[in-house]
């Protein structure tokens, strides 16, 4: 009876382990598994010309456009832009076809120039670049047209 | 004690007209239409009926025309709705209305390739100058893992 019962607890204890061992190195080889590292491609160097937006810090902010918006229509070839950036001495460059118009703001942030529209859709790029060399662009388009609206 | 609980529902009646009148005014702002003139561009998606739903810059707008809407082609020749197609690139001029639609009072066929502006202000340390050819990099002062020949 007692070599009866001590067999029965000796099989026990060893399927149990048995059992144990084997869930845990199952567990064991999956962890392995995920500890391969991704393969990570390191940031190409490139010289091709490639868009400025990850330089852009914020297209949002940097400075605010005080007398035209976004898809407004003008009558007049002229139009004065009037701005202010958030630092004072920005350095304002603004591009619209062949033009490329340079000012800067003053020690409030404000600033003011003049461009020449062609007759229809002008895009019209802004970009402020402040002392810290951080750079904001807007990306105006004004309607030129003399028609009645 | 009477007189200061008349005079304090008084306090509160003034404020709540106040606040009544600044809503008002709120309300009458954001469901006037603009008075000012604006303008819609882009790629037609869709033509059904009398509006016209556009594709400008990955935004879906809408253009409502109407008897004095006018329609000008590239030769700046005069046109009519039916000669609009599927993906014309247009620019439409007129006033936007309470459901964020523009009323369009003239239409005009473009080509936005020829107006996009792909000029690109870089501001860099020039790194390197060629001695055979005009060109130089420039690297970003603000990204230095990027550099730009020109």
């Amino acid at each position: 009876m007692l070599k009866e019962l001590f067999l029965a607890i000796v099989l026990g204890a060893l399927l149990g382990f048995g059992i144990t061992g084997g869930y845990l190195a199952i567990n064991k080889k999956n962890d392995s598994n995920k500890n391969i590292p991704a393969i990570v491609t390191p940031a190409s160097e490139s010289t091709e010309n490639i868009s400025t937006q990850e330089n852009v810090i914020s297209k949002e902010e940097g400075f605010s456009l005080n007398s035209i918006e976004d898809l407004d229509i003008v009558s007049k070839e002229n139009l004065e832009i009037n701005g202010t950036t958030t630092s004072p001495n920005n350095t304002i460059i603004t591009t619209l076809g062949d033009q490329i118009i340079n000012t800067t703001s003053d020690e409030g942030g404000k600033f003011s120039f003049q461009i020449k529209l062609t007759s229809g859709l002008n895009d019209i790029k802004i970009t402020a670049i402040d002392s810290n060399n951080n750079q904001f662009e807007k990306d105006i388009n004004i309607t030129y047209s003399t028609a009645t609206i | 004690m009477a007189v200061e609980a008349t005079s304090s529902a008084n306090d509160i009646q003034s404020i709540r007209e106040v606040v009544q009148q600044k809503v008002k005014e709120k309300l009458n702002i954001i469901t006037t239409p603009s008075s000012k003139p604006k303008s819609f561009f882009g790629s037609i998606k869709k033509i059904t009926g009398l509006q016209i739903e556009i594709s400008q810059n990955n935004e879906n707008k809408t253009i409502v025309i109407t008897e004095e809407t006018t329609f000008v082609n590239l030769k700046k020749s005069k046109i009519s709705l039916k000669e609009l197609k599927v993906g014309d690139e247009i620019l439409a001029m007129g006033y936007m209305n309470s459901q964020n639609q523009l009323e369009a009072k003239r239409i005009v066929i473009i080509e936005i390739n020829k107006i996009k502006n792909n000029n690109q202000i870089i501001n860099g340390q020039v790194v390197d100058v060629s001695q055979s050819s005009p060109v130089f990099i420039i690297v970003p002062l603000n990204n230095k893992n990027n550099q730009y020949e020109t």
